[in-house]
């Protein structure tokens, strides 16, 4: 077990730390700190994570706070390796609610992982926020090392990210009675688009948020749309498909060369591989049975409805399934609980929250507007994080 | 189709017009065998709406290579099966299997025979195998290097290993043996690794083995000798110095394509026998490129009847480099292999348990068939 935060740390560390009060002064002036060191990154996920802890939504998710809350002790939660980013919003939520906060990182080093430790390196050598920091460690280990077990043993909560196996694998491990798990586990999610709205809006800005919420982690997010849904009638959306297609790759195409955005949007050799040989997989296990059409940055396939086998075949890499409805009531049937996002274009969030509840549809736990797919909200596959992460005191 | 084959063709004579014309014919039959005969191939072209029957080698429908670590994909009956070839690739657990019945082993077999023999000519060479012994007798890595020097036993007499079990040099065989040969042609054989440490260890000792009149033949990859910065000038360099041998010649070839390998040429290229051939394409915009580019490598076969590998979509780069007018005077597209597609990493929620570094090297040659 190697304690990657604080720098060169001892394991011994983990014996001596102890929880603090929810939403501190302190904690919450480091997490504005930290955010204004990430406004100016070049990442476009740190940028987004400074953006994230502005004042402004840190008091707005305080809201969600309820009344006379101590924190849960120790968590400890396993980094999901797909997006390097995504560990330190639950990681800074725990710490901010007075946790102590263990982070097991995944062992593929992102870049903005490191350009990350770094920055909280830099704020732990600053007194006024080295106290709130002594309760954050970050390790890499192996699965089996008997240092971590421990510390998972030890937890007073813990966090799970991965693939469905390997949260069964985790949840056998054992725990205290009173320690609860949260697993965050295999997610597909759709993309919602209103063929009208496209067309009637020929230049806006659906292709930059469309491609946004797709390529900034190679569609690798679970909250990446992987299936695109088409209202409209045949026509309407056969003529709307066409429009959007080459507004989203003229896009990419208008995108400076060798900027940051560009390089995100490429698709590498490798991932060509991948695409190929996820489509061609797809294909001999009989779960496609159409051709896959090249559509620039994009291979799209039509499909007829949200297939379980095609979903977990999907290689990513910018392939997207496409499936028109003449009317919401076709989407129903076909949700299930790994359905994560909603994105849409050419609806009212309103109206498709209403719609979800009212039907009591039984997948989605997000909605939300094309080109926000990528931001972590507080509340999380139906969860909400800020009251899950304390302990509420009758 | 006939299942046999003709394989009694000049290797290396035929140009593109009279080559095309006896191949496009075998790979188009073997299209429909397999898709008649191995569902899951059939479902993969079906859905693509795949034309059975084409022109060009251009247009023939490649299979992904790694398909076979994840299926099984076999054209014949489950009691037709002769022999299961597997292979691990270096960065994955998963092996390749591959599913030969008779026939395609003893085209494989018969294939490589055409081939090798255009090289050595038809005298069986003393023969001098750069690895240990343990490597044909150890069960557990015979799928491996073992398979690999069992396939090009048939081209020696008399073989001897060169190294010992932790791969030192056998001073005393590689002593005993150069004094037995002096002077006379011999045939060296390596995985391309192995015979480095053999060349390394003799520079060590600043020992010099003169087989002027010997061969040698290796394969297995330029990957490990790429991260010691070792290309084959250099290679090719320290081999001539070490082991006096100035006939060098590595091949090209895979577990999935067993038999019709591609042999480099005097001049450094590696060719194209008659019963194979190569496209290469960018995968990214899917383009087929043309003399000078590079992209990745699809390898074509004549061979696989029992399994669908005639047109394969490997994961290594390559370059086209001409067709039909190599200056050492071989017919055929020739090309280099210039390493491998990095792998995307396998990111999403599947993150956790990593492959670990498989160190098998896949036999890429043909086992030879004992009678019986």
């Amino acid at each position: 077990m190697q304690i990657v935060f604080p720098w060169q740390a001892g394991n011994e560390l983990l014996q001596r730390l102890a929880p603090a009060t929810p939403f501190h002064s302190d904690s919450t002036a480091l997490l504005e700190m930290l955010g204004r060191s990430c406004l100016h990154s070049q990442s476009a996920p740190l940028a987004a994570l400074g953006f994230w802890l502005r004042p402004a939504h840190l008091k707005q998710m305080q809201l969600h706070a309820v009344q006379n809350i101590r924190p849960r002790g120790r968590v400890v939660q396993i980094a999901p390796g797909n997006v390097d980013t995504l560990f330190i919003y639950v990681a800074l939520l725990a710490l901010w609610l007075g946790n102590v906060v263990v982070v097991r990182l995944s062992s593929r080093r992102g870049e903005d992982e490191g350009e990350l430790l770094m920055l909280l390196e830099g704020l732990r050598q600053q007194p006024q926020y080295a106290d709130v920091l002594s309760r954050l460690v970050l390790l890499r280990c192996e699965y089996e090392d008997p240092e971590w077990l421990k510390c998972l043993t030890a937890a007073d909560m813990r966090i799970f990210w991965g693939s469905d196996q390997t949260l069964l694998k985790l949840a056998s491990l054992p725990k205290a009675p009173h320690c609860q798990d949260l697993a965050f586990g295999h997610k597909h999610s759709l993309c919602l688009l209103n063929a009208a709205a496209i067309l009637a809006d020929r230049d806006g800005d659906w292709a930059g948020r469309f491609v946004r919420d797709t390529l900034e982690f190679e569609q690798q997010g679970c909250t990446s749309p992987r299936t695109l849904i088409w209202l409209g009638t045949p026509a309407a959306v056969s003529e709307a498909k066409q429009c959007f297609w080459k507004g989203v790759n003229t896009f990419i195409r208008s995108q400076p060369k060798e900027s940051a955005a560009a390089r995100r949007y490429q698709l590498s050799e490798a991932g060509a591989m991948e695409r190929l040989i996820g489509l061609q997989q797809l294909a001999l296990d009989g779960a496609l049975m159409v051709a896959s059409q090249q559509q620039g940055r994009f291979v799209t396939v039509p499909v007829d409805g949200l297939n379980l086998s095609q979903e977990q075949g999907h290689p990513a890499q910018g392939v997207l399934f496409e499936w028109q409805i003449d009317s919401l009531s076709m989407l129903l049937p076909e949700l299930r609980p790994h359905h994560q996002t909603l994105g849409f274009y050419g609806f009212q969030r309103d109206e498709l929250v209403a719609w979800a509840v009212s039907h009591a549809a039984a997948g989605l736990d997000r909605i939300e507007p094309l080109g926000q797919a990528l931001v972590f909200d507080p509340i999380w596959d139906g969860s909400n994080l800020i009251q899950q992460l304390v302990r509420q005191l009758r | 189709m006939s299942m046999e084959l003709e394989l009694d063709l000049p290797v290396y004579e035929w140009a593109a017009t009279e080559k095309q014309l006896w191949l496009m014919r075998q790979l188009n039959a073997l299209t429909r065998l397999h898709h008649e005969h191995c569902l899951p191939y059939q479902r993969l072209l079906d859905s693509q709406r795949v034309a059975l029957e084409v022109q060009a080698r251009e247009d023939l429908y490649p299979l992904a290579v790694r398909l076979f670590k994840h299926n099984r994909l076999q054209s014949i009956a489950d009691e037709d099966v002769f022999r299961v070839l597997t292979s691990s690739g270096t960065t994955s657990q998963q092996l390749s299997r591959i599913y030969l019945d008779k026939l395609t082993a003893s085209l494989q077999s018969r294939a490589l025979v055409r081939i090798m023999q255009s090289w050595l000519g038809r005298e069986r060479l003393p023969m001098l195998i750069i690895d240990h012994p343990g490597v044909i007798t150890d069960r557990q890595q015979f799928s491996a290097r073992g398979a690999g020097i069992q396939g090009m036993l048939i081209f020696g007499r008399q073989p001897v290993y060169a190294l010992h079990e932790d791969l030192s040099p056998n001073w005393d065989v590689l002593d005993a043996f150069f004094d037995k040969w002096r002077g006379k042609p011999v045939l060296c054989f390596g995985f391309t690794f192995m015979v480095w440490q053999l060349i390394q260890a003799l520079q060590l000792q600043q020992k010099t083995l003169p087989f002027n009149e010997g061969v040698l033949i290796h394969s297995g990859g330029w990957k490990k000798l790429q991260d010691l910065a070792v290309d084959n000038p250099t290679f090719k360099n320290a081999v001539a110095q070490t082991l006096g041998v100035h006939r060098v010649h590595n091949f090209y070839g895979m577990v999935e394509q067993v038999g019709s390998v591609f042999v480099e040429c005097e001049q450094g290229h590696l060719h194209t026998p008659v019963f194979a051939d190569v496209v290469i394409r960018d995968i990214v915009n899917g383009h087929v490129l043309g003399v000078g580019q590079t992209g990745v490598i699809e390898v074509l076969s004549a061979l696989p009847r029992s399994y669908p590998g005639h047109a394969l979509l490997t994961e290594d780069r390559g370059t086209l480099l001409g067709e039909d007018d190599c200056p050492c005077g071989r017919k055929g597209r020739y090309f280099s292999v210039n390493g491998r597609i990095p792998r995307a990493e396998l990111r999403g929620c599947s993150d956790t348990v990593e492959p670990k570094m498989a160190g098998h090297i896949p036999s890429v040659l043909p086992i030879p068939q004992r009678n019986g």
